[in-house]
């Protein structure tokens, strides 16, 4: 893992005091609200709908155990008991208090976190694949890349009012499993005939009220260029962004409106005008990184013929545990979407027992995955059955990662101040019926994501069955996508059709995952059927007994 | 959030004046007591005139640094105190789930 410099530690120490002494000036009455909403949400405090939210980022991902364990005391001092991992790798709390956060950034500055940028119009946290250095199928560790990405871009004075929130996400192997293509910026590093890092740079990717897949705006950028491009890429976007209006503030937006080659040509026109001697140290910087996370990799070990007598054991290593790219490793996804459960929510037991799980088994790391679990990332092959029964005890071991049932599913309305309506219930009632219908039939491939407003915090866009959660005339409505994708084949989901209200849509789904099985040849996946035969067949049997009823 | 224009369908609606707490984030309303977490003694504004004052009140009272981003909400009923929007809703009752973890912390009170 990467460990924090001086100047890493004395950033976050100084940035927890600034907002220590800001906080104390609001609540003395010496600055206004309208001058510290700006100051709070650059250190990731909203207001919710019923509190204050602080949005707490992992950079990438990634965790020490004692930084898990700082986050299950956290959730323990200063909130209600548990936190929620999000799509982009963070964990928000729910319930703190303003005279609270100061000392909650105090805490996490101590074991070197931070909540800077996890808000406001400003390059976010930098999210990568969860599988990173562990993966059999990678050919490039994207976590150097993304730390230094984070270091570029962390209180980087020209981007700290751009027109929009800017997300940049990282991959490196070939499955993307951190929708690359669904960010504002999508870098996919691989390794070129030199043994040197290359990286292919996309644009203009995400969801929102505005999906697209990001296109290629250039491949096989060398490490030495990546900084000057990256940066000249979001100088132009900061010049040009639409700040009229927010809606179509996004790159995404710009670089339709231009055009992928005006943009590009204005992108090299302002790098040829610079001076990039700035960046001359960043692939030593880099150099130095990647040392750190090599220093990191465990050795190989004899492989372990695991016993798979026990059926529930064997099913979880069938769903949950990844081959590795090390000899005698696996890698455990832990499920926090037992069936019932509010998808990405961990009580601060949980996390606790994970950080100790994670330092007797897993070389004391963890991950945090877009799809809102977490990983075990070195776990000895002689160990599962171990983590297993551990994760029996805690009631995270529930055998579904990949499954229908691995619901993602943003706060909706039981939270979220932008909400339309709830997301949670729903993820609720389908993940238990999900999981009883997966037990019956195959539905591997199938992702169901749900989010509660347009703003598709809960990837909606991107999953084979997506689910938008709206507001019709103060009722919740909630409207189908179909065949979305979010790996390297991304695409995104098509509307199915009006909206179902909260308690026809469960029906809705079975009835379309019964087309699915009707109709699937050969193991098809649900996109690769929704591409033969199209909308019709699955928006019949979707709306068929509404039809009749009416 | 700006002055309510009592047009169309809210018109004839009577309004209460809610905010969230400067400390704590949590719904307020606006009530004879003052600020309460519940809104069922809330001041209600029947005419344009009384929602106008509970507005400047809301403005007053964030001048004094208790609460933040105070508004008017309007009612579905003359009798009774449900807001007609499902979010006011939700903000009156809370999460509509079961919490997980147990309640430790300051933030459970």
């Amino acid at each position: 893992m990467y460990t924090y410099d001086a100047h890493d530690q004395a950033l976050v120490d100084a940035r927890a005091h600034e907002f220590r002494d800001q906080v104390a000036r609001r609540l003395a009455g010496q600055i206004s609200e309208d001058e510290f909403k700006p100051l709070r949400l650059q250190n990731g405090l909203y207001l919710q709908l019923h509190a204050y939210m602080l949005r707490v980022a992992i950079p990438y991902g990634v965790l020490s155990a004692d930084q898990l364990r700082m986050l299950g005391f956290l959730a323990e001092r200063y909130d209600r008991g548990y936190g929620h991992f999000t799509t982009r790798q963070n964990i928000q709390y729910n319930w703190t208090q303003l005279s609270d956060v100061a000392d909650m950034l105090d805490h996490l500055a101590s074991v070197q976190m931070h909540a800077i940028q996890t808000s406001g119009n400003c390059i976010r946290n930098v999210t990568t694949d969860a599988y990173a250095g562990v993966a059999a199928d990678e050919w490039v560790d994207p976590r150097p890349v993304a730390e230094l990405l984070r270091q570029w871009s962390t209180l980087h004075p020209e981007f700290a009012f751009l027109p929009r929130k800017f997300k940049i996400a990282v991959t490196g192997a070939a499955e993307d499993r951190a929708a690359m293509k669904f960010h504002d910026i999508g870098i996919a590093a691989s390794l070129g005939e030199n043994g040197e890092p290359l990286f292919d740079i996309w644009v203009g990717g995400g969801q929102g009220r505005t999906p697209r897949v990001a296109v290629l705006f250039e491949a096989g950028v060398s490490l030495p260029n990546l900084l000057p491009v990256l940066d000249a890429m979001l100088r132009v976007y900061n010049l040009h962004g639409r700040r009229d209006n927010k809606y179509k503030a996004r790159i995404k937006i710009l670089v339709a409106e231009m055009g992928l080659e005006a943009y590009r040509d204005e992108v090299y026109a302002d790098l040829a005008n610079r001076d990039g001697s700035v960046f001359d140290e960043a692939p030593k910087e880099y150099a130095r990184i990647e040392a750190q996370f090599a220093a990191a990799q465990q050795p190989p070990l004899t492989p372990t013929n695991v016993d798979r007598t026990d059926p529930a054991f064997a099913a979880w290593l069938d769903e949950n545990v990844m081959a590795h790219r090390v000899e005698g490793y696996a890698a455990v996804t832990i499920s926090l979407k037992s069936k019932g459960a509010i998808p990405g929510d961990a009580t601060a037991d949980q996390m606790k027992a994970i950080a100790d799980l994670a330092e007797r088994h897993s070389a004391s790391e963890v991950r945090v995955t877009h799809r809102q679990n977490l990983v075990l990332p070195w776990v000895p092959q002689d160990e599962l059955r171990a983590v297993f029964d551990a994760l029996v005890e805690l009631g995270l071991a529930e055998a579904n990662i990949g499954l229908a049932s691995d619901i993602i599913a943003c706060p909706g309305l039981d939270y979220c101040a932008l909400a339309t309506a709830r997301s949670i219930p729903v993820a609720q009632r389908l993940s238990i019926e999900l999981r009883e219908r997966e037990r019956r039939e195959d539905l591997r491939g199938i992702t169901v994501n749900i989010s509660g407003c347009i703003n598709a915090c809960g990837h909606h866009h991107a999953a084979t069955i997506g689910i938008l959660g709206l507001n019709k005339a103060e009722q919740e409505n909630y409207q189908v996508t179909l065949a979305g994708r979010a790996d390297e084949g991304a695409q995104v989901g098509s509307i199915l059709g009006p909206g179902f209200d909260a308690e026809s849509l469960p029906s809705a789904i079975h009835r379309i995952l019964d087309a699915f099985q009707a109709l699937r040849k050969d193991g098809e996946d649900l996109a690769s059927v929704y591409a033969r035969v199209g909308k019709d067949p699955f928006k019949q049997a979707a709306f068929a007994p509404l039809e009749q009823a009416a | 959030m700006g002055t309510t224009k009592l047009s169309g369908k809210n018109a004839d609606r009577a309004h209460i004046l809610t905010a969230n707490s400067l400390l704590t984030g949590r719904s307020l309303y606006w009530t004879p007591e003052g600020w309460s977490q519940s809104p069922d003694n809330a001041i209600r504004a029947e005419n344009s005139e009384a929602v106008a004052e509970l507005e400047a009140r809301g403005k007053a009272e964030e001048l004094v640094n208790m609460v933040v981003g105070a508004y008017v909400v309007p009612l579905a009923s003359r009798d009774g105190n449900e807001p007609v929007a499902m979010r006011e809703r939700r903000r009156i009752a809370g999460p509509s789930i079961a919490l997980p973890g147990a309640l430790t912390g300051p933030a459970s009170a």
